[in-house]
């Protein structure tokens, strides 16, 4: 296989995930051809290859032109980890203009030969063609490794580390619901979970219910810690209009925690950090805002062509 | 450039003679990440800077935690800090390594060779014990951060107040073994480097050494990756002066520049300073671990010290490598590790503190206000690459004006100026944030 890897507006962290899978990274690395990795090997241009990894969102023209030419020379493009799928963190900064978001950083400095903003951050798939996603924060290890495993003709035979349906972190997470009421919202910053129990049940702000899983739900599951949705929203919530991550989840809240919504909103008026950290620049997210839900096919209009 | 952790170019601008006047170091990428976090709960603080910087998150996650206790004067326990300690010097092994082999060791080993072939996978072609070696090393670290925090990548365990939870027996057992099994390697790499920088070493001497003074986080013991303090060093390598680290935050001033997002720091507006490695080791006398400290001899008595000769800085690397096998040993044999008790609850509040780390690649400053209601008004950060800015494009411009006239071809030219940013291992995703 020709493989070529990039990272666009990303932080390498999904990138180096490839350099984190023991010995099938020697076998994904060393046994296939890497005709353009800007990271690993000195080429200074793209080629004709069979696929391209790409990590992070699109953010200015020199990104957009990068996307646009990986998807001219690579049969297959794989976005790699939530920026590239949904935007990820840094869409976060959607909330603010461009010109605000300079600002604040720069003052009113003019910058000199340095590539043109979009105006938003953009997701991959909002800027060209995308044959696979893999979301994650980074993506699950397995995964990655099943996947590039099997595109290079190599792990025959090997059983899909994904679940069977579309499910949510939820279903994957072996705590238990124990029934038992929690007494107001909880911060994993002042308490300590009790072990082996449901987080949300607990009154933790945990997104499994309404995020992707397919990553064994490790963080609450193995790790006490509530999910952060970094998988991107479950197919449901993306697909039906009446779902949301920040309703869905401040229902379900406010029934364990027995604490009325009004006061759980009060209590968690940070709502893009909390309930949309890796997908609040995903376009099909926005018709879930204020005034949004009728305009489903907003999304079409926001594609951006080179 | 290519072989860099980031999208970074370097322009070289000639003057009315064709010499080179100016080095710029040019660098987009943008995301505005010390805005987008404006408005969160100290809940989400943490994940968030994370998401900085994915080889760096260890760096940014402490670096956090650090301005939020500082902000609002919450004590971390001694378990805790240990455990911090030892997630920060697996990523230090871990980060080190990868600067090592992915980065540099193409470089040492072929400096001459064609573009195609100067690189990690060519060598694994030919060399495939030497890349496996070196690469677990890698590995090892990567175990490290895994065993206290989850993944690699954006771990879960630095929390403020401390870590998400103690180590366990088996976890350490296993740990220690795995170090132990190490030794030989370190030697081996070791040995290795040596050998090839005495093969490059008319390029280590020439290499770098523009005159600035070295910057590095200081505690009570010597080197630390985090400490109360930092300790300005002169070029001549006396201490100029010790500044607490709350202070540090007013103590850098930062400015943009006009051909690149990465803005440039000055210690009070007008003293360049270098920070990483080479700034670290120069301001110790020891290491306080046996090995690591002979090396450290060994490299101090290689010519001028402290140096800017930026070669050193793989050295330097190695010196550190080998500190970080050695001590997390003894800190996976100290009975003070046990406590169960590894987090002090956080309230938040209205406040400001400055919370100041060694990353892999030099000092990153994280200043933090909060709100009464206990969210983020603002953050700076300020990261090791722009610390390291003038004295890189500094360097660049002396290596330039070498390069002028000498060498056969562009392309070779090329890679000189790359050899010089890649031993910085500069990270531009922190660098530009």
């Amino acid at each position: 296989m020709k493989l070529e890897v990039v990272s666009l507006g990303g932080c390498l962290g999904c990138l180096s995930t490839l350099l984190e899978l023991g010995e099938s990274t020697f076998s994904i690395l060393g046994q296939n051809q890497v005709l353009y990795m800007p990271f690993l090997v000195d080429k200074k241009e793209v080629a004709p290859c069979d696929v391209a990894l790409v990590e992070g969102g699109v953010r200015d023209h020199r990104q957009l032109e990068m996307a646009a030419s990986l998807r001219e020379s690579a049969s297959r493009v794989i976005a790699l980890g939530s920026c590239a799928v949904y935007g990820g963190v840094p869409g976060l900064a959607n909330q603010v203009s461009e010109e605000g978001l300079f600002r604040r950083s720069y003052e009113d400095h003019v910058f000199q030969g340095l590539p043109e903003g979009l105006g938003r951050l953009l997701p991959l798939d909002s800027c060209i063609d995308v044959d696979l996603k893999m979301p994650g924060c980074p993506p699950p290890r397995a995964l990655v490794e099943w996947v590039l495993l099997r595109l290079s003709g190599k792990g025959e035979g090997m059983p899909s580390p994904l679940p069977e349906e579309e499910i949510t972190v939820c279903s994957e997470c072996r705590l238990q619901c124990t029934g038992e009421e929690a007494g107001g919202l909880k911060s994993l910053l002042r308490d300590q979970p009790r072990p082996g129990v449901c987080l949300l049940e607990q009154g933790y702000v945990c997104l499994g219910p309404v995020t992707k899983g397919g990553c064994g739900a490790p963080c609450p599951g193995r790790h006490g810690v509530p999910c952060a949705g970094c998988r991107g929203p479950s197919l449901q919530v993306l697909l039906e209009p009446s779902h949301d991550l920040a309703l869905d989840t401040l229902r379900r809240l406010s029934r364990a925690a027995k604490v009325p919504r009004g006061e759980l909103e009060t209590a968690l008026p940070d709502v893009p950090h909390t309930f949309y950290a890796h997908c609040f620049a995903e376009p099909l997210m926005r018709r879930k805002r204020r005034g949004g839900t009728s305009r489903f096919f907003r999304r079409l209009g926001e594609t951006v062509r080179r | 450039m290519t072989r860099v952790s980031g999208d970074l170019s370097v322009e070289v601008v000639p003057d009315e003679a064709g010499q080179p006047a100016e080095v710029r170091l040019c660098a987009s990428g943008f995301r505005g990440f010390e805005r987008l976090v404006q408005g969160t709960r100290l809940d989400n603080l943490v994940h968030l800077a994370s998401r900085t910087c994915g080889l760096c998150s260890v760096s940014h996650q402490v670096a956090a935690c650090r301005a939020v206790e500082n902000a609002l004067g919450v004590e971390v326990g001694e378990a805790a800090s240990r455990l911090r300690e030892l997630l920060m010097l697996g990523h230090l092994l871990s980060s080190h390594a990868l600067s090592l082999t992915i980065q540099s060791l193409p470089d040492l080993l072929f400096p001459k060779s064609d573009v195609a072939v100067r690189n990690i996978l060519s060598i694994y072609r030919v060399e495939e014990e030497i890349v496996r070696k070196v690469f677990s090393l890698r590995f090892l670290g990567g175990q490290m951060v895994r065993a206290l925090g989850g993944n690699p990548v954006h771990p879960l365990a630095p929390v403020p107040g401390g870590v998400l939870r103690p180590l366990k027996e088996d976890q350490r057992l296993q740990l220690l073994e795995a170090l132990s099994r190490a030794e030989p390697l370190l030697e081996e790499t070791s040995q290795l480097l040596k050998m090839l920088l005495k093969r490059n070493a008319e390029l280590a001497r020439e290499m770098g050494g523009s005159e600035s003074a070295f910057l590095a986080v200081r505690g009570g013991e010597g080197w630390t990756l985090t400490g109360g303090a930092v300790l300005l060093t002169g070029a001549d390598g006396n201490a100029v002066e010790e500044v607490k680290e709350e202070e540090l935050a007013q103590r850098l001033e930062e400015a943009p520049l006009p051909h690149t997002h990465l803005k440039r720091a000055l210690w009070d507006g007008k003293l360049a300073f270098r920070v990483g490695p080479l700034a670290r080791l120069a301001a110790v006398s020891s290491l306080g671990t046996p090995m690591a400290d002979g090396e450290l001899a060994e490299l101090r008595g290689q010519g001028e010290w402290p140096t800017g000769r930026i070669m050193f800085a793989h050295a330097a690397r190695m010196v550190e490598m080998i500190y970080a096998w050695e001590r997390m040993i003894s800190l996976l044999n100290d009975a003070a590790l046990a406590g169960e008790e590894v987090r002090v609850p956080v309230e938040p509040a209205a406040g400001s503190g400055t919370g100041v780390v060694e990353s892999p690649e030099g000092t990153l400053t994280y200043y933090l206000e909060l709100g009464d209601d206990g969210r983020v008004t603002r953050l700076n950060i300020v990261s090791p690459l722009q610390c390291n800015h003038l004295p890189l494009q500094e360097d660049l411009l002396l290596e330039a004006r070498r390069l002028a006239g000498a060498l056969e071809t562009e392309e070779q030219a090329r890679n000189r100026l790359e050899m010089v940013v890649r031993a910085y291992a500069p990270c531009l995703a922190c660098g530009v944030h």
